[in-house]
């Protein structure tokens, strides 16, 4: 349902992606592995129409998206959990639910914020908070209930796992599997490889802008390169 | 104490019409970090429209407002447009020195247009006294009527931003324009919706204050302008109660001083003040010290 196609994408001087080829289809979990600076979250922004490439193209249910404003992706159903969560801090943990819904217009966005709450109760018991004093885990689930609120087909999630302890990345990625499961397409990038792998069904390594290796993330599991460089010899 | 009285009722008076116009200096600068140089003259033209409106059109002081509101609004929209957003992603510098730019067209277009002689305001409402208590307490018509309009203004404000999806979308963009984008926000619209209502709100103060001091002319937005910046700046830039309260008290602070010291001293005094607040707090007095958690 996604389809990248030798994707150029340059900040001035820097060619941060050099033509990636890309694909999701409709109900996986893909990931995206690599290091610091591989270009994870060019590919996720300029999906989302924020960062414009130089060539290539990127299409969605066939339809090419590569030149649309930001906000008619997210109406077509991409939404992004970005790095760092950047959830907006001064406003209430509800406040930034309904952000999520902002182009809705259907009746089912109470219904929906009740469904984000019953995935992440933590949430329903902060609703009244303001959301930069959550905790780093409250926050990520915060972006991620946010994002969902979009009611998206297809989730770019980018490095969920950052910076919080193991038993709160495990809830993360339980809860990833469980919104798959419920029929959202997601794109994960992580550098958490270990994890990522075991939840994906297909996986590309990201290396300095190219795409080094792809597959099934069973079998890039156990690649040797992948162990070396990713999963910790 | 009468005397105190007094100045204190004058200081709010005056401290509202810094504070409508300080709110339009805060909201340009929470969205997009921007001084907008061009705002005191915002105000201006709203006094003027007011005055044709009263003067040549006969309009009552509903109708003057509200026309006042409108132009200034439509011109605030079309700076941004024309001038500010081609330059959004280009260095802070350029688009600052292209308000001071704005600012300067609109004066001077202003003494050319208008000519620089100064008008006088139409008596939309005859003066007339109230005093309580004994004529401690004395208040004019035209002050009620500026406490009333401010009021008005200033609780619509809150409503828009609190309560509205705009204003929603205000909030977001000024605090992460990218992460409101991948929320669906149209950002341009968002900013042009700022623009216009920070505009509206200085058109109010232009007609207020034509009512209240009766003579306009074209460079009358340069001294109000900057010390509703001052006010805004006081009150904690980007802080949309901070610049309510900066504005009340860079009026009142103004009022004391004439009313104990004298006049001549009363920039000084309350300039002076100013630097004495942001030497103990820089960021102002709502201001927090920017905190971010990874
Ligand atoms: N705003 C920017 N201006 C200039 N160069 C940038 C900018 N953002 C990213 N880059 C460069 O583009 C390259 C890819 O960056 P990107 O953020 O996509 O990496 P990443 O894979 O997400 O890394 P990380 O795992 O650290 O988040 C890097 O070399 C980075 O320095
Ligand atoms: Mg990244």
């Amino acid at each position: 349902m996604l389809e990248i196609k030798n994707l150029n994408v340059s900040y001035g001087m820097v060619n941060a992606l050099k033509g990636i080829n890309l694909k999701v289809n409709d109900g996986e979990i893909v990931t995206i592995i690599g290091a610091n600076g591989a270009g994870k979250s060019t590919t996720l922004m300029t999906i989302s129409g924020i960062l414009k490439p130089k060539k290539g193209y990127i299409k969605f249910d066939d339809v090419d998206i590569t030149k649309k404003p930001a906000q008619n992706i997210v109406d077509m159903g991409i939404c992004q959990v970005p790095e760092g969560r950047r959830i907006f801090a001064n406003m209430t943990v509800m406040e930034n639910l309904e952000m999520g819904a902002y182009l809705r217009k259907d009746k089912m966005v109470k219904s929906d914020m009740e469904k984000v709450f019953n995935l992440f109760p933590r949430l329903k018991e902060r609703h009244k908070q303001i959301a930069g004093t959550l905790s780093g885990g409250e926050q990520q689930m915060l972006a991620i209930g946010r994002a969902l609120m979009s009611k998206p087909k297809v989730l770019l999630l980018d490095e969920p796992s950052m910076g919080l302890a193991p038993i709160v990345v495990q809830d993360i990625f339980k809860t990833i599997k469980n919104i798959n499961e419920d029929g959202t397409t997601i794109l994960l990038v992580e550098q958490n490889a270990k994890m990522a792998l075991s939840i994906a069904d297909r996986a590309y390594v990201l290396e300095t802008g190219n795409i080094s290796l792809e597959g099934a993330a069973s079998v890039l599991k156990d690649d040797e390169r992948v162990k070396k460089s990713y999963l910790g010899g | 104490m009468k005397t105190f009285i007094e100045q204190l009722i004058n200081g709010l008076s005056l401290g509202s019409i810094y504070a409508l116009i300080a709110l339009g200096y805060t909201m340009v600068y929470g969205i997009m970090k921007l001084i907008n140089f061009a705002h005191g003259d915002i105000y201006m033209v709203g006094a003027f429209t007011g005055f044709f409106a009263s003067t040549y059109f006969h309009l009552g002081f509903i109708p003057s407002l509200l026309l006042a509101m409108l132009v200034s609004l439509l011109l605030g929209v079309t700076i941004e447009r024309v001038a500010y957003r081609p330059l959004r992603n280009k260095s802070k510098i350029s688009i600052l020195i292209t308000a001071i730019g704005v600012s300067l067209l609109l004066e001077n277009g202003g003494i050319i247009i208008l000519s620089p002689q100064v008008r006088t305001y139409p008596q939309i409402f005859k003066q007339h006294m109230y005093s309580f208590f004994n004529g401690i307490i004395t208040i004019s018509n035209q002050q009620i009527v500026i406490f009333v309009v401010s009021i008005i203004m200033m609780v619509g404000l809150q409503i828009i931003i609190y309560k509205t999806k705009m204003g929603k979308a205000m909030r977001a963009v000024s605090t992460d324009a990218d992460a409101a984008k991948l929320m669906g926000v149209n950002v341009d619209r968002t900013v042009s919706f700022t623009f216009a209502i920070g505009s509206a709100l200085a058109a109010v103060a232009g007609v207020l204050v034509g009512i209240y001091y009766n003579s306009i002319d074209p460079l009358m937005g340069i001294m109000p302008g900057l010390k509703a910046f001052i006010a805004a700046v006081l009150g904690g830039i980007g802080i949309i109660p901070g610049a309510m309260v900066g504005g009340l008290l860079m009026g009142v602070i103004e009022a004391l001083v004439s009313g104990y010291g004298s006049s001549l001293y009363r920039d000084g005094v309350s300039f002076a003040i100013l630097i004495i607040i942001l030497l103990i707090k820089p960021t102002g007095l709502f201001g927090k010290n920017v905190r971010e958690k990874v």
